[in-house]
C-alpha cells in the first residue's frame, strides 16, 4: 500500500538527510517510527504525504506517487501534524467545514472520542484552547475520518497523564485489517503496549522494520544478575533492577519486546540488525 | 476536476470567513455611506477603491494559509486536487469577492444617500448605482481582471511579506505594462498617420479603425490573465511545507 523506493532527501545540497532509504508498510499493522533527534521521521512522513518531494527515488501511495497529491489520494490519508494548525472555528463548524472531505467519516464517533477525551462540553473556538485541548480535539478528527492511512506525529506530545491512557486506549480500538497507522514519537513508553510493528530510522536509513513477532523472534530481551559472556549480545543495560540485554534469539525463546532496549541496540548495531532483519 | 470538491473547498471557506467578510462588508458600507454623505461618490472615487480592495486585499488574503508552515500543511492536506484550489481561488476572486464588494457598496452608497436626504432634502435624484459602482473606476474591465490574477499569481507565489512583494512586483508590472501601452501608441501612431503629422488618426472616434496594434493590450492582458493562472496552478502543484 505504502512505499518509499530509494528515496534521497536533503535540506542543503552539501548535508542529505536520506541516502536511499526503503520503507514497505503493509495494511492493518499501527507502526511505531523511531528515531534520534534530527533523524528526519517528520521529513519522512511529509514525503510520504506529498507534503516535500524526494530528491531522487519515489514515494508511492495506492500505486500513485505521492507527490500528485490527488484528491482521491488525499482522501485516504490523515497526517496529524504536531504543531497542528486549527482554523477559528468551533468544533461543529470545524466538522461541518472539514468532515465531508472524509467519505468515511463517523459524526457519532467524533462525538464518542471527543466524550472519552473529554472535550465534548468545550463551546469555544479552537484556536483559543490549549495546546492540549487543541490536540485531541485533532485527535477525535482525525480517527473519526477512518481513513486508511492515519499518519501522528509525536501525537503524545501536551497530552496529559490521563489522556495518554485513554488515548492509548482509542487508539487500541481502531486498528482494523483496512487501516495503517503510523506514529512518530519520541516517547516509546507511551506506544509500548500499543504498536504491532517498529520502523527505526537512522543516519539517513530504515535500519529496522519488523512487525513485534517477527523482533521477538529474532531478539531476545532479557534481564539477568550477570552480563552473558555469549558473542551474540547486541546490548546491555545496568539498572538496579538488574541488567537489561538484547541477545540474537537463537533459540527462539518467548519475551517481551523493550522498544527502549531495541532502539538503543539498533542504533549500536545498525549493519547486524539490517543482515537480520533482510 | 470534480464540481463536488469545489463545493466542499468554498463551503469550507465559508465556515471559515463568512464573519470576516461580513465585517469587512459592514466597514465598507460604513466607510463608503460616510464617504458618499461629505462628496458625490463618483467624486470619492468608490470605483478606485472597490477596486484597489478586490485587485490586492482579497486575493492576497485568499492564500494567506500558505504563507506559514503549519497552515500550509493542513492545506496542502484537504482532500482536493491542486487544481480545484486553484479553482476554487479563482472563483471567490474573480466572482463572490467582486460581486461582494459591489454589494456593499451599493448599500453604503444608497446608506449615505439616505442619510443625506434627512438632512438635506433638496439633494439630486437617487444615485445611479450602476455608474458609480460598475463605471467609476478609471480601469477598463479587463485590465481589472488582470490586476487580479496578477495578483492571485503573488499571493501563491510569495510566501513571506507577500503584501510588500506585491507592490514592488506590482510596480515592476506596471512598468512593462505602460512600456507596452506606450510601445502601442506610438506603432499605432506610426502605422496610420502620415509620416511627419502630429495628429494622431485614432483619437477621432469617427475615423477610428482599429488596427493590429490596438489589439496588443488587449492581448497582453488576455496572455498575462492566463499565464498568470497556469503558474499559480504549477506553484499550488510544487508548493512544500
Amino acid at each position: 500500500m505504502i512505499k518509499l523506493e530509494n528515496v534521497q532527501f536533503g535540506y542543503n545540497a552539501n548535508q542529505p538527510l536520506f541516502n536511499g532509504v526503503d520503507w514497505q508498510l503493509e495494511s492493518g499493522h499501527l507502526y511505531g517510527l523511531l528515531g534520534r533527534n534530527g533523524a528526519g521521521k517528520t521529513t519522512l512522513l511529509k514525503i510520504m504525504t506529498g507534503l516535500l518531494f524526494p530528491h531522487a527515488g519515489n514515494a508511492i501511495i495506492n500505486g500513485q506517487p505521492a507527490c500528485k497529491r490527488s484528491s482521491q489520494q488525499l482522501c485516504d490519508v490523515y497526517f496529524l501534524q504536531e504543531e497542528i494548525y486549527v482554523p477559528h472555528l468551533k468544533i461543529k463548524q470545524f466538522e461541518a467545514a472539514f468532515a465531508p472531505f472524509y467519505p468515511n467519516f463517523s459524526h457519532e464517533q467524533f462525538l464518542e472520542y471527543l466524550r472519552d477525551l473529554e472535550m465534548d462540553n468545550m463551546h469555544g473556538f479552537i484556536d483559543k484552547f490549549s495546546h492540549g485541548q487543541k490536540k485531541k480535539v485533532m485527535i477525535a478528527f482525525a480517527l473519526a475520518t477512518n481513513v486508511p492511512l492515519l499518519i501522528m506525529d509525536e501525537p503524545t506530545n501536551g497530552l496529559d497523564i490521563p489522556s495518554k491512557s485513554i488515548f492509548r486506549k482509542i487508539l487500541a480500538s481502531y486498528a482494523d485489517e483496512q487501516k495503517t497507522v503510523i506514529i512518530s514519537t519520541h516517547q516509546v513508553r507511551d506506544l509500548h503496549s500499543l504498536i504491532d510493528a517498529v520502523s527505526i530510522l537512522d543516519n539517513g536509513r530504515m535500519i529496522l522494520n519488523a512487525t513485534n513477532d517477527v523482533i521477538t523472534d529474532k531478539l531476545l530481551f532479557d534481564v539477568d544478575n550477570q552480563k552473558s559472556q555469549d558473542g551474540n549480545v547486541f546490548y546491555t543495560e545496568e539498572t538496579p533492577r538488574g541488567i537489561y540485554q538484547v541477545k540474537e534469539n537463537l533459540n527462539h525463546i518467548d519475551s517481551a519486546l523493550d522498544l527502549e532496549l531495541l532502539f538503543n541496540a539498533a542504533i549500536q548495531n545498525k549493519k547486524e540488525f539490517t543482515e537480520l532483519f533482510k | 476536476m470534480n464540481i463536488k470538491n469545489i463545493t466542499k473547498l468554498l463551503k469550507a471557506y465559508f465556515y471559515e470567513n463568512w464573519q470576516n467578510d461580513l465585517i469587512f462588508g459592514f466597514v465598507i458600507v460604513m466607510a463608503i455611506s460616510l464617504f458618499s454623505m461629505l462628496i458625490s461618490p463618483f467624486d470619492a472615487g468608490v470605483g478606485n477603491i472597490a477596486a484597489v480592495i478586490l485587485m490586492i486585499y482579497y486575493p492576497c488574503r485568499l492564500f494567506s494559509k500558505l504563507h506559514n508552515s503549519s497552515s500550509r500543511m493542513h492545506y496542502l492536506m484537504i482532500p482536493a486536487s491542486n487544481a480545484e484550489k486553484v479553482v476554487t481561488g479563482m472563483f471567490l476572486a474573480n466572482i463572490y469577492y467582486v460581486l461582494g464588494v459591489m454589494l456593499f457598496l451599493s448599500i453604503g452608497i444608497l446608506l449615505g444617500y439616505g442619510i443625506n436626504k434627512i438632512f438635506n432634502p433638496d439633494i439630486e435624484a437617487t444615485p445611479n448605482l450602476f455608474k458609480y459602482v460598475f463605471f467609476s473606476s478609471s480601469l477598463s474591465i479587463l485590465e481589472f481582471y488582470t490586476w487580479i490574477a496578477f495578483t492571485f499569481f503573488a499571493a501563491i507565489y510569495f510566501r513571506k511579506s507577500p503584501f510588500w512583494k506585491l507592490l514592488l512586483t506590482g510596480f515592476l508590472i506596471l512598468i512593462v505594462f505602460i512600456t507596452v501601452m506606450a510601445a502601442t501608441v506610438w506603432l499605432n501612431a506610426k502605422s496610420v498617420l502620415p509620416a511627419g503629422s502630429l495628429y494622431r488618426n485614432y483619437i477621432k472616434t469617427e475615423s477610428y479603425v482599429l488596427t493590429g496594434s490596438d489589439w496588443l493590450p488587449y492581448v497582453f492582458c488576455c496572455i498575462a490573465i492566463v499565464y498568470c493562472y497556469a503558474m499559480s496552478f504549477l506553484r499550488m502543484k510544487e508548493t512544500e511545507v
